[in-house]
């Protein structure tokens, strides 16, 4: 079968399940990685083109219909607030957002204070300010791009909203998860108008990645 | 004093320029005759109305994208984000109740968009409105004559999909939860989060595979051919198993019947090839009541344009009558258009220009008129340059030199 589509790859955790799945479609490609330095690949025997990106620049690249699909975790889509539409949830990739605090932040019966004005360090700006705006607190967002539970051990903020998948890192870190405030697993995203103008190659290829999660299950995860 | 701020325009406008600022008004004029063949009468309203009058056509589920300011009087107004509502205000308060009335616009909308997204918050719609008409005639007449100012400017590829707000009322009826889930229902079929849909339906007690069913259907496009074999469909359907799952959910039963039938007069049209139906197209304008569509051309990223019928809306002003229209994004157009499109058919003659010169300002002023006269573009050059530089200077502008001196050159 002949595609015609690009598709956005995330760099990182999520790739190799990602390529898997799509193998698992018939849709594999020698060299597709996210380690080398090439960042587009081209399969011109079934046309399509794999472009290899920042998990989140991913919802950009499918919003502008630079790439027509794209996966990527559910974090992201939630961060990036576009215009695209959700098609799969691929089960991979899982991992839930939580808000953490530093242990002796907590008092002796391990309740933690919500005072006003508290700092927060996050990847994920727009969802944190979401849930200080659900829980009806002010706070002051720290948007940092990686390894946010520095920030409370050096006493740049108070709380921090991450997305834990093993909790390891928390715990390394000396940190307690306040509360869980969503789940994310993998996506299939798509472009507005390549759901309308490639919707037989779409359907095609979600028909097929269906299938696939159908009988395997869990496995990919 | 050239100070720092001098040179910069707000987020989101732009300057069209030399050339681009011709081919959009190019592409509005075509658009515009296209429509107007079809017995519409141009409109235009004010770019600044009262922020009340503007909110019905606002998505009231988030915050508004309207520009405000405030008058002298401290009152609240906004720069119209779109054509819809003004127009349905000047037909409530001062057009004759005379219907059908058929009207179409070309101008300037303000949207406060999220800058990052690349959109532009100033853009051109081109559009209509069809007010007074019910049913199936009026809505494909909206969408051939879309069609028809689409392809006036040149654009040949491209798709229309076609849905129905009934996909969302039927939901709703056959919905146990409550208002805030319903709402959140909306909210996700806009967004097109079907995963997120698929866990909210079964959320609220809907069975599995009726979800499924119908997360099918609204994740499917049809074509007007496959609408028909859809409606054959259930007889065979219960001599068959496997077909009964393809069979139309009920909920869905009545919203295909109307599309069906405006399709049935868009076949009269010829215009069904460009026509698919993808029951998951929703507009966030929420005034919408009956078939909506999105206009969607490959190499854009977006909806170059979209409408449907809105039967409600006209209330809000105080009168009760249908409506139905498109509006399409000229800027979006442009883009999706080859660039020399409208430079072609200015044709090599009009789109060049005369460059009168010569020593004697009285004749080069007299043959500049004349010229004009005739049509030609002309720009004249009385402070007495010599022939050589006469020469350069019409080189420089693409110009064709007209010398009127001693050794004038006879013609152009």
């Amino acid at each position: 079968m002949k595609y015609n589509l690009t598709i956005a790859m995330p760099k990182g955790k999520l790739f190799e399940p990602a390529r898997m799945l799509l193998e698992k479609c018939g849709l594999s490609y020698p060299g597709l990685s996210d380690e080398a330095r090439t960042l587009i690949f081209e399969d011109k025997e079934k046309l399509v083109n794999y472009i290899v990106c920042r998990p989140t620049d991913i919802p950009t690249y499918v919003e502008h219909g630079a790439a027509d699909l794209g996966i990527v975790g559910k974090d992201s889509i939630l961060e990036a607030n576009r215009n695209l539409y959700e098609l799969v949830d691929l089960k991979f990739g899982y991992c839930r957002f939580a808000a953490a605090v530093p242990r002796e932040a907590l008092s002796a019966d391990g309740k933690f204070t919500w005072k006003q004005g508290l700092r927060i360090a996050t990847k994920f700006p727009t969802v944190a300010k979401e849930y200080v705006r659900k829980k009806g607190l002010q706070a002051e967002i720290i948007k940092l791009h990686g390894n946010i539970e520095l920030a409370p051990r050096v006493g740049l903020a108070d709380v921090i909203v991450d997305i834990v998948s093993t909790g390891r890192t928390l715990k390394e870190n000396n940190l307690v998860v306040l509360e869980f405030m969503g789940e994310a697993t993998a996506r299939l995203i798509v472009n507005r108008a390549s759901y309308r103008l490639k919707s037989k190659e779409i359907n095609g290829l979600v028909a097929e990645i269906k299938r696939i999660l159908e009988t395997e299950g869990g496995e990919l995860s | 004093m050239v100070r720092g701020n001098n040179f910069h325009i707000p987020p989101g406008m732009r300057d069209w320029l030399p050339g681009e600022a011709c081919r959009k008004r190019e592409a509005v004029n075509r658009m515009l005759k296209a429509i107007s063949l079809w017995g519409y009468e141009e409109i235009n309203t004010p770019l600044m109305e009262y922020y009340q009058v503007l909110l019905p056509g606002e998505n009231l589920s988030g915050s508004d994208q309207l520009y405000k300011l405030t008058d002298r009087d401290g009152r609240i107004l906004a720069l119209r984000s779109e054509m819809t509502t003004p127009i349905a205000r000047v037909i409530s308060s001062k057009l004759p109740d005379d219907y059908p009335q058929r009207l179409m616009y070309g101008g300037e909308v303000f949207r406060y968009e999220e800058i990052q997204t690349g959109k532009q918050r100033e853009f051109c719609q081109v559009g209509v409105e069809l007010i007074g008409e019910k049913g199936p005639e009026a809505d494909s007449e909206v969408l051939a004559i879309a069609i028809e100012a689409l392809q006036a400017v040149g654009l040949k590829d491209f798709t229309i999909s076609l849905g129905h707000t009934g996909v969302l009322k039927s939901l709703s009826e056959n919905f146990t939860g409550n208002e805030t889930q319903l709402n959140e229902v909306r909210n996700l079929l806009l967004e097109k989060d079907f995963v997120g849909l698929g866990s909210c339906l079964s959320a609220v007690g809907m069975k599995k595979e009726k979800v499924e069913r119908i997360l099918g259907f609204l994740t499917r496009q049809f074509s007007a051919s496959d609408l028909e074999q859809l409606q054959t469909n259930p007889d065979q359907g219960q001599t068959n198993q496997e077909e009964r799952q393809e069979d139309l959910p009920p909920e869905l039963a009545e919203v295909f019947a109307g599309l069906r039938q405006t399709i049935h007069y868009l076949k009269l049209y010829g215009y069904e090839h460009n026509i698919q139906v993808d029951l998951s197209t929703l507009r966030s304008q929420e005034y919408y009541t009956g078939m909506v569509f999105e206009i969607y051309t490959p190499g854009i990223g977006y909806p170059i344009g979209g409408g449907g019928r809105y039967d409600e809306l006209l209330r809000y002003f105080g009168k009760d009558c249908a409506a139905t229209g498109f509006a399409l994004g000229v800027e979006r157009i442009l883009l999706s258009l080859p660039q020399d499109i409208t430079e072609k058919a200015e044709g090599q003659e009009q789109a060049s220009f005369v460059l009168v010169a010569g020593t004697d300002s009285g004749k080069v002023m007299e043959r500049a008129r004349q010229l004009r006269m005739t049509g030609r573009r002309v720009i004249t050059e009385a402070e007495g340059l010599t022939r050589s530089q006469a020469e350069e200077r019409a080189e420089g502008k693409g110009a064709i030199l007209d010398w009127c001196g001693e050794e004038r050159s006879d013609e152009v």
